[in-house]
């Protein structure tokens, strides 16, 4: 499931040589395009939907959208990293919404 | 952690006060039955010296680890509780007064209710806390001045007369800055030889200055107390063997040999090498004592500075680019440093009577150019009026002004000019015209008399103002300093003019701002005893500044990109690490991290995860939203404490906790608080240009909007996350502010995720 | 960073290493490997090279919802042997290396929940069971766990560094070669011992929705382990087992997702079009819903061969709580699943979710394949160690056991390095391979535009050269069609399996014809190196079986029967002279007694609930 990168919403990581998103890419898909200072995916079909770019992104400007060869347009996958815990949001192709939070480190 | 923790709740009725609202009765019977906690004790009068010691024997009698103080505001009474037998730092306060009894006191059941659930968390905050103790690191007792006029001189003299070493460095051969160059210089007129000369001779008679001139600084590293400067200077060619025979000068065909005037220091000449003609000697082999040495090299200086102190002064703005004046274009048209260095070289400067026009604010108050008043323009154009009208009071002087801005005393001299026939037209001149050689001619619409003027003069002085230097435009990515808008060095103008956002490194002179000498000269004073007081306080570090997670970090480098200090350097492993010195422990950094992966020793990401875990979010009943808000310790918290003092009503579905400043707010945190089913959050800063840790604020309210922007991308209501600005005496505003919240809340429902 | 790219093998720089502990991959077993050896040892000077970021490489990217090897109450490690046996249809398979794995099991386990991931658990506070050995856990941060309890060793973490061959020293390996993916450098790293974790081969089949545009890489395995473990060690002549005995599951369809979660979590059962229970109908003397995995992954595919598809899991009987407790579940392992069904606007409570086999991979924490080793999981050549996926004879590891094998690996490369120095290898062989390495790159540096391409097109088609991509797709379809892939319901004969040898040594000879304009296409290039070598040894394997001992994993349509005689392991080795892969057979040692396809369980499936 390819992410796409909002333009918008990217900021490079503040034009550090290597955005948060291509660090932890586990394909070395993810890397900033140095003309626009945005990061994106360098091949969509190589992307292996772990989301650890989604899940990462400060400023949220990653979305994963799935092929079209799997699924029609507009479903929504949306993490929300807490220190502990971690919220989706899914929203399907009618509009449906759930939402799931649980935890994903034990207290200290 | 957790269970094994012993802690003691101390709650104060305030004498009925707090009790008159809370039933404290209540709270401390469910206290006493929470996991660890050892004893509870209600007390009328907590902060008595009865009370103190009932608390100091319980540490000793139970061992307790923790202390909880549910009394009045933090930041009252901090005195009397700093002594409880423990260290301070594993001692919490819960403001059940200002921010709950005085606050809440129409209705007393929810009150409890709220003050129930804020014991719940900051026993929960407590329990993580780490007892610092405090690091003495004591300052190298001496000051590098940067920059050899007027300021940097009196600031050198003042910390070097008391007994601390002082570096001054010049850029130029020569001290004494753009003032040597004066004619004379205002209220007094004085020539600046003399003024000067008392400077110069303070410091020949002062062994703690060190005075390096054609020096500029290489690189400055190391943090306050501690600084490390590379200096080089560039050679002089000349040593202070000289004698001052002058025999170099005449024998210069170049003119490459700048003497000194009377009253210059160092008193011997410079060579400018640059000028020299191709394997000339002739100096070098006239001088009778061997003083040249036309092979010297650059030396590369090594110094520790305890503390810095900027004196880069100011450059004169060059009118060139207003084309209509005529600059370098037409004859006879100077700016005031050039009829200063005319007036010094002639006295009487004109053989018969002539009329010069002063034009003001060339340059100044020009949103095309310096945006500023430059202070001292008028002053300065009065001065050359007096002086063309004391060598001869035939001369026809004009000045054309905007506004005439002579403040205080000045006025008199004002008045004087006037007397003394210096006509003031209310009106700036167009198109300046070479009517004839030598004569200057243009029109200007007399505001005052409602007319035209058509005039020719034999003289125009174009009244320039002041620029930063660009040795103050140089310094800044070697210092770390901030410059504002118009790049003079940024400081806290109203409170603390003399500091930079940089510990230990204060600003002097017209670096700062526009000024005149006299100004300068206080302002060098304000810097000398800044950097005094920083040599005197054994600088008392507590260790909490801001610890980074290098399991977590992979170092995307943004804590040091938004560090409004610069305090952050790369340990021997690559990663961020903040310096303990230049930190001021505002905990940007802490809310900017991605990872979560950084946290202040006095506030950690584990702990406000915790609080969060033990906030009860349906402390008033499944059915009444509820706000948790993240308050910063200058501004929003003191406001929101202020309604309690006032006592000023609001609904009790706000619960406050404390931050440094809004920017120590991570996201990971709010987007644990809303998965939590917290209703709504608050982060309250100061107004954007007041934040005490200049865009802790601003950056805050970006990141809020993110958050909003992903909550409404998640189908939650992006309302529920807000970002408001609080100024400490906005104390009604912000009640005006929780009670719409609640309202809105109840309107919006609960939040969807409080399963 | 963009670099400029070398334009000769000279212009490359070289970083050498010298390590006492070199891990190849720093995957789940890989960080186990690196923490025991360092708790063992706190002076050891360990290496880890990662192709990623360990914070989240490897197949544990996303997370996991559930350990399948848990011994739980009632249970103990030979029941778990026996089990892992029946479920490979009595073998064969190392019965000594999954005792000893066995009994370290949930230790491992037990640290994971040490180190901070949340583990569900019952109103007896005991780990809850969703099967006879699988727990659940919330594991979306289990690879980040891990990765910072590997870092709080302070090993020497090569992040972006790919390995690309061992070296070795006359017969003993000496360390490992590789490159920078960021920095463009050749590293070369001595070691006294050598672990390779690298996680097991996908991407040597082409996989059912791999046509879409942006589909390319949907299987159930990460794509970007390649078997480049399994290569590097075919090249340097190790002995291989079970290379025949692919994975091929039934996953869920077309999102190649895993359905396990479904099925054993939930007790999803399998049905058909006509709403058939298939294991019940079809395969009740097998076991019905206990038959042996490879039954459960065949059954679809003979389903819809039949015509009798589509085919499904049924969740129709689950309550709103448990669809939601199943999607849950998989957020935490592949979150995109819940993204496909949003995406469908399927209610797994109204529909039934549809299933198929996936194409096949080779991984040695499912099944057997992967590298010969003893019990201190040193491969057949000294001071080369295999650690989780990639090390062959035990299947059935899952999370929990390639945690265990990475612990083993550890302790044998500890006791090993205590009795060796370091090697000194010849600098021909590390001249020869940074050629090898990074010819293709300076080859694409060098390349001339020869063809019109406008801007805005791919640059690469000016060049006269094979990419890396399209080999690989050429290459995928091969084995998909002659070597039993999901478009051929895994089925194959000899005749197809020798024109995929054909082909791929056809390929591997063209090679040289590969080229890549950057550091990422030089990645791709030798991804499909390794693939093609990993793949000749697999198909040699197919061939070797001639028989059907576990139809779906290896289905001859030639010898349709098990052969009694091949109740042996099938190992390979390339003979370094000659250049040919050899077979050999090594006998089955029984260590547990007992009927081999059966595994009694001491408390009933049926009384245990979701």
């Amino acid at each position: 499931m390819p992410p796409y990168v909002v333009k918008d919403k990217c900021d490079g990581c503040k034009g550090k040589e290597e955005p948060l998103c291509e660090q932890i890419c586990i394909g070395d898909l993810m890397t900033l395009d140095t003309e626009t200072g945005k990061a994106y995916c360098r091949s969509l079909r190589d992307c292996w939907d772990c989301m650890s770019c989604t899940k990462l992104c400060p400023k949220g400007a990653i979305e994963q959208r799935i092929p079209y060869q799997l699924g029609y347009h507009g479903a929504k996958l949306i993490p929300m990293m807490g220190t502990d815990s971690i919220t989706w949001t899914c929203v399907d192709i009618n509009g449906k919404v759930e939402r799931f939070t649980y935890r994903t480190r034990n207290k200290k | 952690m957790g269970n094994d923790i012993k802690t003691g709740i101390y709650l104060c009725t305030c004498n009925g006060e707090i009790d008159k609202v809370i039933d404290v009765d209540s709270l401390a019977k469910e206290a006493s039955e929470w996991p660890g906690i050892i004893t509870v004790h209600k007390d009328a009068f907590l902060c008595s010296d009865d009370a103190i010691r009932k608390v100091r024997e319980d540490v000793k009698e139970f061992g307790l680890d923790r202390i909880l103080i549910a009394a009045c505001s933090p930041f009252f009474k901090a005195e009397e509780f700093s002594g409880l037998g423990i260290n301070k730092y594993l001692v919490e306060r819960v403001n059940i007064r200002e921010q709950c009894s005085r606050v809440h006191s129409n209705d007393p059941e929810n009150a409890t209710k709220k003050a129930k659930a804020m014991l719940r968390v900051f026993l929960e905050k407590v329990k993580y806390s780490h007892p610092l103790q405090l690091l003495q690191l004591p300052s190298l007792r001496s000051a590098l001045v940067i920059g050899g006029g007027v300021a940097g001189i009196n600031a050198s003299i003042d910390i070097a007369g008391t007994d601390n070493e002082v570096f001054l460095i010049e850029k130029n051969p020569f001290l004494g800055g753009r003032v040597a160059g004066f004619h004379k210089y205002f209220p007094r007129m004085c020539p600046p030889s003399c003024g000067l000369e008392l400077m110069f001779s303070k410091i020949k008679s002062n062994p703690n200055v060190h005075v390096l001139t054609s020096s500029e600084i290489d690189t400055i590293s190391g943090s306050p107390g501690n600084f490390e400067v590379l200096i080089r200077t560039s050679p002089r060619y000349v040593n202070e063997v000289c004698v001052l025979c002058g025999k170099c000068l005449e024998v210069c065909p170049q003119n490459a040999v700048v003497y000194p005037e009377g009253f210059s220091y160092p008193g011997i000449p410079a060579i400018n090498r640059e000028l020299c003609a191709v394997d000339c000697n002739k100096c070098a082999e006239i001088c009778p004592v061997d003083a040249i040495d036309l092979d010297e090299d650059v030396k590369v200086n090594n110094i520790k500075a305890g503390a810095i102190v900027l004196a880069t002064g100011w450059e004169p703005f060059d009118p060139a680019p207003i084309t209509e004046l005529g600059y370098g274009r037409l004859e006879n048209v100077v700016t005031n440093m050039e009829f200063e260095r005319i007036a010094k070289k002639q006295k009487t400067f004109f053989d018969k009577p002539k009329r010069v026009a002063f034009i003001q604010c060339v340059g100044s108050r020009d949103e095309r150019y310096l945006s500023y008043c430059s202070d001292v323009c008028c002053m300065v154009s009065i001065k050359q009026a007096l002086f063309l009208k004391e060598t001869n009071p035939d001369n026809e002087v004009y000045i054309f002004y905007n506004d005439i801005r002579t403040p205080g005393e000045y006025e008199e001299l004002y008045q004087k000019a006037r007397k003394a026939g210096v006509i003031f037209i209310k009106g700036i001149p167009s198109e300046l015209k070479q009517s004839e050689p030598g004569k200057i001619s243009f029109s200007v619409f007399d505001t005052v008399a409602g007319e035209r003027l058509d005039i020719t003069t034999d003289m125009v002085v174009l009244a320039t103002g002041m620029k930063p230097s660009q040795g103050t435009i140089d310094l800044k990515d070697k210092i770390g300093i901030a410059l504002n808008k118009n790049n003079f060095i940024e400081s806290h103008i109203q409170c603390y003019p003399q500091d930079t956002q940089r510990n230990a490194v204060f600003s002097a002179g017209c670096c700062r701002a526009p000024m005149d000498v006299s100004r300068s000269i206080e302002s060098a004073g304000t810097a000398a005893i800044k950097t005094l007081r920083f040599f005197n306080n054994c600088i008392e570090i507590t260790p909490d500044n801001p610890i980074v997670n290098t399991l977590k970090c992979d170092v995307c480098k943004r804590c040091i990109e938004e560090c409004p200090f610069k305090a952050y350097f790369f340990d021997e492993k690559g990663f961020p690490k903040s310096d303990i010195m230049k930190c001021r422990r505002c905990g940007v950094c802490m809310g900017g991290c991605p990872l979560a992966a950084i946290s202040l020793g006095e506030l950690s990401i584990e702990q406000l995860s915790e609080m969060i875990d033990a906030f009860d979010r349906a402390y008033l009943g499944e059915d009444e939203p509820v706000i948790l808000g993240f308050l910063c310790k200058n501004d929003a918290y003191r406001a929101v404490d202020d309604a309690g003092l006032k006592g000023i009503k609001y609904p009790p579905n706000f619960l406050g906790i404390m931050v440094p400043c809004a920017g120590a707010v991570n996201g990971a945190i709010i987007a644990k608080t809303i998965s939590a089913g917290v209703d709504g959050i608050i982060v309250a800063g100061c107004p954007d240009n007041q934040c005490h840790y200049v865009q802790g604020s601003r950056l805050a309210k970006a990141r809020l909007t993110d958050i909003s922007n992903k909550l409404r991308e998640m189908y939650l209501e992006p309302e529920r996350v807000r970002f408001i600005s609080i100024s400490r005496d906005e104390s009604e505003r912000f009640t005006e502010i929780v009670k719409e919240y609640v309202e809105e809340l109840k309107k919006m429902g609960r939040n969807p995720l409080r399963i | 960073m963009k670099k400029s790219l070398p334009k000769t093998i000279k212009d490359v720089e070289e970083v050498r290493i010298e390590t006492d502990l070199l891990i190849i991959g720093g995957g789940n077993s890989g960080c186990f490997v690196a923490i025991e050896a360092k708790e063992k040892n706190p002076n050891l000077d360990v290496t880890i090279m990662e192709k990623a970021h360990i914070d989240r490489s490897g197949a544990l990217a996303a997370g996991m919802d559930a350990i399948n090897t848990y011994i739980g109450e009632g249970e103990t490690p030979e029941t778990i042997v026996a089990w892992s046996r029946a479920q490979v249809g009595g073998g064969p398979l190392r019965e000594d290396l999954a005792l000893s794995n066995a009994n370290i099991l949930n230790e491992c386990v037990e640290s994971l929940e040490k180190w901070g991931v949340p583990f569900k658990k019952d109103e007896k506070g005991r780990y809850k069971r969703r099967g006879r050995f699988d727990i659940s856990i919330h594991g979306e941060q289990l690879k980040p766990v891990i990765a910072e309890k590997t870092k709080s060793y302070n090993p020497r973490i090569l992040n972006r560094v790919a390995a690309t061959n061992l070296i070795k020293e006359g017969d003993r390996v000496v360390g490992a070669m590789g490159f920078g993916i960021r920095d463009g450098k050749f590293y070369v790293i001595k070691a006294k011992a050598t672990v390779v974790s690298t996680g097991g081969a996908a991407g040597l089949y082409r996989s059912a929705t791999n046509d879409g545009t942006t589909s390319h890489h949907q299987m159930w395995m990460c794509p970007f382990n390649v078997g480049t473990g399994y290569a590097m060690g075919v090249r340097a002549g190790a002995e291989f087992t079970l290379m025949e005995q692919r994975w091929c599951a039934a996953r869920v369809k077309d999102f190649t997702g895993p359905v396990d979660t479904i099925s054993v979590g939930y007790k999803a059962r399998m049905i058909n079009s006509k709403g058939e229970l298939i294991l019940q109908e079809r395969y009740a003397h097998l076991g019905g819903d206990t038959a042996p995995r490879y039954i459960r992954a065949n059954a679809p595919m003979s389903e819809w061969s039949d015509g009798r598809g589509p085919t499904y899991v049924d969740t129709r009987h689950l309550s709103p709580e448990q669809v939601k407790d199943l999607k849950i579940d998989y957020l935490n392992e592949r979150p995109t699943y819940v993204l496909f069904l949003a995406a469908r606007g399927q209610d797994p409570a109204k529909e039934p979710l549809e299933i198929y086999g996936s194409d096949p991979y080779i991984v040695g924490g499912h099944t057997a394949s992967g590298y010969w080793v003893d019990t201190d999981r040193m491969a057949t050549i000294p001071g080369l160690f295999a650690a989780g996926e990639c090390a062959g004879g035990m299947p059935n590891k899952f999370v929990g056991g390639c945690a265990a094998e990475g612990v083993l690996a550890a302790r044998g490369a500890l006791k090993y390095i205590s009795s060796v120095r370091h090697g000194d290898p010849d600098e021909n062989q590390i001249a020869a391979e940074k050629e090898r390495v990074f010819f293709p790159l300076v080859r694409g540096s060098g390349m001339e535009a020869k063809y019109n391409i406008p801007a805005g097109q791919d640059p690469r088609w000016q060049y006269d050269g094979v990419t890396p991509e399209e080999m690989e797709e050429r290459f995928q379809r091969l084995m998909d069609e002659y070597a039993g892939g999901v478009g051929q319901f895994f089925k194959f004969n000899e005749e197809q399996l020798n024109y995929a040898i054909k082909h791929i040594k056809m390929m591997r000879d063209q090679v040289n014809r590969l080229f890549a304009t950057d550091l990422h296409d030089l990645v791709l290039v030798h991804d499909v190196i390794d693939r093609l070598d990993v793949a000749e040894v697999v198909v040699m394997h197919l061939r070797e079986r001639r028989e059907t001992r576990w139809p779906g994993w290896q289905t001859r349509t030639d010898y349709p029967d098990v052969d009694p005689n091949l109740d042996c392991f099938i190992n390979s080795r390339k003979n370094l002279k000659a250049g040919e892969i050899e077979m050999i057979k090594r006998p089955y040692e029984q260590i547990l007694p007992g009927d081999r396809t059966k595994a009694p369980s001491p408390i009933p499936l049926s009384a245990e609930k979701a």
